[in-house]
Formats: C-alpha cells, sequence, structure tokens
C-alpha cells in the first residue's frame, strides 16, 4: 500500500488545498500512486498536518473534477488514471541522463545555482510559465 | 468520504444584538453573527475585546445583560443543549488533588451516558501522561492535555476553547491541533477557538469572528472575506487629486479609490498602502494583491472605525427573519 | 457545493453522534454529582468521620461513668451519712467529669459553625474563586444540580451528625444536669437537644450564601464568622421570650429554684409597674437609696422559665432558626438560578 505524506507550506502564498491537488498530481505523475490506491482519508492527513479537513476534501473534490480520483462512499478515495509517463517515473533512462548532465555540469565548474539558474531558462523556453509549487515529500512504503 | 465537514443550514451559534457589562465597563456591545454548523471558526482580536467573555456567555457561564445568544437553536443552558457542548476556559481549571485518573472519572460521572474513554485515553497516552499522578505535579502542556481530553471525550457537537494552544511549546501546539482537526474530520465538530496568534489560524480556520472593542468587526469564511479584500499599493495621489501627507496613517478616503471603501491606509514616503474593500475591480495605476489573513486582520485592528463585514452566512438568521 | 446532511433550518440538538454508554465496571453506588463533592472535600470527610466516631465513644463513655459515679456516690453518701465525703466527691466529680463534660458540649456547640465556614470557604468560595466551578458547569449536569449537591451534601452530614452527637450529649448530660454547677438546662441551651440540629442547617445554609455571592474564600469565611455569630446572638437574645414566663414578685429581688433560669430581674414600684434593674444600677448606699425613692420602688421582680419550659423553648428556638436557615438556602438558590453571574 502506497502511503502519500502531504507537506504543507503555509508561507509559500499558495492555497492549502491547492498544495494537496499539485502534490497529488505530482505523485501521479512520478508513478508512486497508481490506479486503484486508496488516497489516505480527511482524518489522516488532518492528523499529519493539522490542517482544516475542508481543505483535504476540497482538494479531493477538484482532483475528482478532473477525473484523477474517484470518490466512493463509505470506502474511500481511490486513484482513477495516472498522469505517469513512462518517461517521468523515478527509475526512467530521462531521470538518468538528468543526473549524468548534473555531474557533467559540476565536473565543468558549476555550483548550484548555475545550475538551476540554466535548467529553468531552458524549462521556460520549453514549457512557457508555469505555476510554483513546493516540492513533494511522496514515497513508497509497504 | 468526501462530504465537506460543515452543514451551511444548520446553525451551531448565532448572536443577536448580544451585549455584556460588568462593573469593569461594557465587554461587548450589540454583536450580531451566525456560525454554521461544522465550522472552524477563529475568535480573534487584540486583549480586552471581548473574546473571552463572548465564549463564557456562548457556554452558558454567564447570562447577557443585553441580546442573546443560542447554540443550535437554544440557550446555552438549556438541557437539551448542554451535553453537546464542550468547553476549555483559557487557565484550563482543573482539580489540582486529583489524579488524572480520577479526573477522567470527573467527565464519566458527570456526563453520564456520553463519556468516550478510549478517546481522553487516546489524546493522553499520545503524550505520556502517567494516569495515577496528582494534577498539581503536572507540568503546563500535560495538564493542557488533561483539559483537552476532558473536553473531547464528552464528543460535544460545539467546542469552545478559549486561547487553548497558549502556553504549549510548537510539539505540543501541532499534536493537539492535529486531534482537534481529527475531531472535527470524523465528528463534523463545529469549533470556535480564541487566539491572539494569527499565525496559528492560518490553514486551521475556515471561519472567523473578529472582535475588536467588544463589536464584531469581520464574521464570516475566511477565503470569502480574504477574496472582498485587495491590498492597494500605489503612488501617493497617483490617480490626481491631494496627496496624503506622508508618513503616518491616512484618514478619510485617498484619491482614486473612490468607489471602493477604504479599510486603512498607510502612507510610507511616497508610497502608499491601503487595504481596500473592493467594489469591483479597481482601477487606475494601483497593484493589487489579495491580503493574507494577518493583513486584513491587522487592517481592520488598526483602523476602529473601519465599517464591520458580515458575510451572508454570517448574518444572523433571526434577525433576518424578524426584518 | 452544499453537503448533503440534514439541512433543516429548524436547528434540532443531534440525536445520533452520542457515543454508545458501555456498562461501566467502575461505577459505585455514588455517582454523579454527588461523587464529585464527596471525592473533592475527601480528606475532611475522613477527618470529619474520625472525629465524630471519638466523640461518639467519648459521650458513652462519659454517660456510663457519670451514672455510675452518682449511683455509688449517692450510696457512698446514704450509707455514711457524711457530708464532707460528699463534698470532696463533689469537687473530684466536677475536675474530672464536669470539664470533659463541658468541653464537649463546647465543641458540639461550635460545630454548626465549622460546617458553615467549611461550606462557605473550601467547598463553594474557592471553587468560584480558582475557576474549577467553569470545570464543573460546562459537563453535561447543570449548575443548579452542583449547587443542589454542594448544598444538600453537607447539610445531610450535618444534620445526621449533630443529631447523633446531640443526643448523645443531651443523654449523657441528663442525669447530672443539676449536680454541676455551670451546666443547668439553660447553660449550655445551644449545645442540647435539637437546638444545634438547626443551627447545624443554619451553618450551612450561611456559609453557602456567602461563598455563593463573595466568591473569595478568605472573605467568605470571615463573612460567615461574623454572620452566623451575628444570628447567634440575636437568636439568643429572643430566646426567653419565645414561650410564656413567669414572675415571681418580692420584697427585694426573690429567690428562684435552682433549676428555674432567671432571665431578667428588675424593680416593682408602689403601683405595681415594673421598671427594668438598669433603673437604679450604680451607686452604692444613699445614692441608690434615693433612687428607689425617686421612682417609688418596694420591691423586685424576677422573669424565669422553671424547667419544665426546657423542652417547650427547645422546639420554638430550633424551628426559628430552622425557618432563618431555609430562606437562607431558598436566597441562594434563587440567586443561582438568577444568572451565574
Amino acid at each position: 500500500m502506497c502511503v502519500v505524506e502531504f507537506r504543507i507550506d503555509r508561507r509559500s502564498g499558495v492555497a492549502t488545498y491547492l498544495q494537496i491537488v499539485q502534490q497529488t498530481k505530482q505523485a501521479l505523475r512520478l508513478g508512486l500512486l497508481a490506479p486503484g490506491d486508496k488516497l489516505p482519508t480527511a482524518k489522516e492527513v488532518v492528523a499529519a498536518t493539522a490542517i482544516n479537513p475542508n481543505t483535504v476534501l476540497k482538494a479531493y473534490r477538484e482532483l475528482d473534477r478532473e477525473g484523477l480520483v474517484e470518490a466512493r462512499p463509505g470506502l474511500g478515495t481511490f486513484v482513477r488514471r495516472s498522469l505517469a509517463r513512462p518517461g517521468a517515473a523515478a527509475d526512467s533512462p530521462l531521470r538518468a541522463e538528468l543526473a549524468d548532465w548534473m555531474d557533467r555540469a559540476r565536473a565543468a565548474g558549476l555550483d548550484r545555482e548555475d545550475a538551476a539558474a540554466l535548467v529553468m531558462s531552458v524549462l521556460e523556453a520549453e514549457f512557457g510559465d508555469g505555476s510554483p509549487s513546493p516540492a513533494p515529500h511522496a514515497h513508497r512504503t509497504l | 468520504m468526501t462530504d465537506l465537514t460543515y452543514q451551511p443550514d444548520r446553525t451551531a451559534v448565532e448572536a443577536v444584538g448580544l451585549g455584556y457589562k460588568h462593573w469593569r465597563g461594557r465587554a461587548l456591545r450589540d454583536c450580531s453573527f451566525r456560525i454554521p454548523s461544522g465550522r472552524v471558526c477563529g475568535l480573534v482580536g487584540p486583549n480586552g475585546a471581548g473574546k473571552s467573555t463572548l465564549l463564557a456567555l456562548a457556554a452558558g457561564l454567564r447570562r447577557p445583560t443585553e441580546g442573546r445568544i443560542e447554540l443550535l437553536g437554544h440557550a446555552p443552558a438549556h438541557p437539551a443543549v448542554r451535553p453537546h457542548l464542550g468547553y476549555l476556559a483559557q487557565d484550563k481549571p482543573l482539580y489540582p488533588y486529583l489524579t488524572v485518573r480520577e479526573t477522567l472519572r470527573v467527565g464519566r460521572e458527570l456526563n453520564p451516558g456520553r463519556w468516550d474513554q478510549g478517546t481522553a485515553e487516546r489524546v493522553l497516552g499520545k503524550g505520556h501522561v502517567p494516569f495515577g499522578r496528582r494534577i498539581a505535579t503536572l507540568s503546563g502542556g500535560q495538564r493542557t492535555r488533561v483539559a483537552l481530553a476532558l473536553v473531547f471525550a464528552k464528543r460535544p457537537e460545539i467546542l469552545l476553547l478559549d486561547e487553548p494552544m497558549a502556553d504549549l511549546d510548537p510539539l505540543v501546539r501541532h499534536e493537539m491541533t492535529a486531534a482537534l482537526m481529527e475531531a472535527a474530520a470524523e465528528h463534523s465538530t463545529t469549533v470556535v477557538m480564541s487566539s491572539h496568534v494569527l499565525a496559528s489560524l492560518e490553514g486551521v480556520c475556515d471561519y472567523l469572528l473578529l472582535i475588536a472593542g467588544g463589536r464584531v468587526r469581520l464574521a464570516g469564511e475566511v477565503e470569502d472575506l480574504l477574496a472582498a479584500h485587495s491590498l492597494v499599493v500605489g503612488r501617493n495621489g497617483a490617480a490626481g487629486g491631494e496627496a496624503a501627507a506622508p508618513g503616518g496613517f491616512v484618514a478619510g478616503r485617498p484619491a482614486g479609490l473612490a468607489p471602493h471603501t477604504v479599510i486603512e491606509a498607510r502612507t510610507t514616503g511616497r508610497q502608499l498602502t491601503a487595504l481596500v474593500r473592493a467594489e469591483g475591480p479597481v482601477d487606475g495605476p494601483w497593484e493589487t494583491a489579495e491580503p493574507s489573513l494577518e493583513e486584513l486582520l491587522l487592517g481592520y485592528l488598526r483602523s476602529p472605525g473601519a465599517p464591520s463585514l458580515l458575510t451572508p452566512s454570517a448574518e444572523p438568521r433571526a434577525r433576518k427573519a424578524a426584518a | 457545493m452544499t453537503a448533503t446532511a440534514t439541512a433543516k433550518t429548524g436547528n434540532e440538538p443531534p440525536t445520533g453522534a452520542a457515543p454508545r454508554a458501555a456498562p461501566d465496571p467502575h461505577r459505585s453506588p455514588v455517582g454523579g454529582v454527588t461523587w464529585l463533592v464527596l471525592r473533592q472535600h475527601r480528606l475532611t470527610l475522613w477527618i470529619a468521620a474520625v472525629a465524630f466516631l471519638a466523640l461518639v465513644i467519648e459521650l458513652v463513655w462519659l454517660r456510663t461513668a457519670l451514672t455510675d459515679y452518682v449511683r455509688t456516690t449517692a450510696q457512698h453518701c446514704a450509707d455514711t451519712g457524711g457530708q464532707t465525703d460528699c463534698v470532696s466527691g463533689a469537687l473530684e466529680f466536677q475536675t474530672t467529669y464536669g470539664d470533659l463534660l463541658y468541653t464537649t458540649g463546647q465543641f458540639i456547640g461550635f460545630l454548626p459553625l465549622l460546617f458553615g465556614l467549611f461550606v462557605a470557604g473550601p467547598m463553594i468560595a474557592r471553587e468560584l474563586e480558582s475557576g474549577t466551578y467553569q470545570l464543573a458547569w460546562t459537563q453535561s449536569v447543570s449548575p443548579m444540580r452542583w449547587f443542589a449537591a454542594k448544598l444538600a451534601v453537607p447539610a445531610v452530614l450535618a444534620v445526621t451528625g449533630v443529631t447523633a452527637l446531640s443526643a448523645l450529649h443531651t443523654w449523657a448530660w441528663w442525669p447530672v444536669q443539676d449536680l454541676l454547677p455551670g451546666r443547668h438546662w439553660y447553660q449550655g441551651f445551644d449545645e442540647l437537644g435539637v437546638v444545634p440540629v438547626a443551627y447545624a442547617l443554619l451553618g450551612v445554609a450561611v456559609g453557602a450564601t456567602a461563598g455563593l455571592l463573595i466568591k473569595r474564600t478568605l472573605v467568605s469565611i470571615g463573612v460567615t464568622l461574623v454572620g452566623f455569630t451575628a444570628l447567634n446572638w440575636a437568636f439568643s437574645a429572643l430566646l426567653p421570650h419565645l414561650a410564656e414566663s413567669r414572675t415571681k414578685v418580692g420584697k427585694d429581688f426573690p429567690g428562684l429554684g435552682s433549676t428555674d433560669w432567671g432571665w431578667r430581674r428588675g424593680y416593682v414600684t408602689a403601683g405595681g409597674g415594673h421598671l427594668p434593674e438598669e433603673t437604679c444600677a450604680g451607686g452604692s448606699g444613699a445614692v441608690r437609696e434615693r433612687c428607689l425613692a425617686d421612682h417609688h420602688i418596694v420591691g423586685g421582680f424576677r422573669d424565669y422559665h422553671p424547667a419544665s419550659q426546657f423542652w417547650t423553648l427547645q422546639w420554638t428556638q430550633a424551628a426559628l432558626v430552622a425557618a432563618v436557615a431555609v430562606a437562607f438556602a431558598w436566597f441562594a438558590v434563587w440567586w443561582m438560578r438568577r444568572g451565574h453571574r
């Protein structure tokens, strides 16, 4: 069973429920959540993060609206479809290539900020402006 | 379950013209508001604003000198309401010479048929509060846990908490807030908690009640209140008209913001910052942003004369019906 | 989007959501608020129980010892016919048993006040002052029930305890009442019969009222002390008027039997009127003679109650004190109901 832990950054200026939506989508993209997996109940999320349960429920409704999850009354909320693309999984070759590139950048004398700036500029050139989101903290446990 | 915990048509707390006067003066005057069921409401305001008095009135510990307050449709002292109400006073009173176990027994004896010993033990167990110790020998944090355990285990429908997290260290505060949110998630408990640490309310409260000077200044859903206001930044005197004097607060309406209600405006050098209640889009050479909860509250607190705002669900139904 | 819960604007209190009341294995026969009151003041209860037991044992022993002594001494006096032995016997009697009886009686007389002070301070005012009342009043029992328990528990315990002790004291005292100086029926009146029981009720009622209105532990104890003492003094002053009094007239202040309670004396004028004693008090010799002559005083009178009036006065006084106690209790309940501040 996969447990997704949400990390809420209250100072980020992003609405809490949006953070949950984005982190869920991130987890779906990375393949950490697969169709059929059960999302943590509002009670579980709230017990860990101490946020208002309606925030969690609102996030789940939003995901439901987008067709990513499905609420089954009495049973919980389950993942309906995956956003994972083969290339984006945590163990994909694309990731390995990126790690390779990072090694080369570091060897070339770039520090963290330089590398990040380089990546961001190419990202924006390719994909355009996107809304920011804090890093998710999802892990797979058995 | 994806049903939201709040029920907008069911009223948890409603006050009409509520006032309270004691020998030191008038603590509350003409307060009217409504809190729908299932909401987590933050009761904020400066010291001495009347928050504790309001909670004491809601708990039935005092009788209002003017107006009335009702919980679940009845007076707080009504026998149908009392079992569904949980109240925690600011100083978290406990009987000092009773042990923790006996204190829980007090809860069991005084709440026949409603007591959930499991919940009480769960709230205490996490904090490793020894059951055989007397209350007087416990630390402040442990005492708060016991007091909260007493209130939770009654499984009330409405929880009234007067500065519950005030003396707690961050870890205990997080745990207690989480426990509170769990209760809200599981039982759709209505929570009214007062605090003057605004940061602790963010993300926790979805409803707000701002009391200042004994009056209700803001009431309603947090997101609606925030959406109704704009933080406006621009050049002093930018849209023509008189420039306000540099430095300090500005009385009246700065030019260029005319159709909107200015709650509070300040100038720093040539820059004018204003908290504004927008009636439609804000035109002109202004930069607008949605204020944070703290900015909203501070703006209202700094301007005692600003008109108060209640969202539609925060208007007392009784008064509307009578009107 | 609204939730689908019971959306009625009528706002009925919830019927569900209460946890099932599991049968409580720990439940003692005394539950609810009564349990709380007893547990809160457990230490005092134990002390009082021990003291009560000690007094009961002492009084039973005292009665036995007194009657034995009287029997053997009377026998002895009759046999020997000598005055000296009986007199010295009487002295020993006084110092051994008389003082003990006297002290015990005094203590019993104080018990109502002690009850009152305890109810005022530790039972009521301290809860209001320390804020623990906020805990007691926001459970599922109403504050009125809490107050009722705070009144009823000490009242019941005081009445039963003082009834038992007063009965035993009266029983121990009865056979020797005229053999001990200063222990006539009218001298320990508040420690005998039914009067202490009525005072116990008064103590609890006054204490509860003081604690409730004043809300400060030490002040309410002080006020109860002053108030109860004042009431006690007032009732004592009223006592002789509660039954038909008899009068003896004579040349000088007439003498009375040893068991008669002479509660007032004064002068008789030539016209038959009565003048109070203060008319010609003070002064000596010639001054007094002239005062007497001026007022045409021809003799003296004494108002008294014979011993046969003991129980009449007892029941009347007790009824009066109890009525005032009920009035205080009524007021306290009314105050409480009026609005818990």
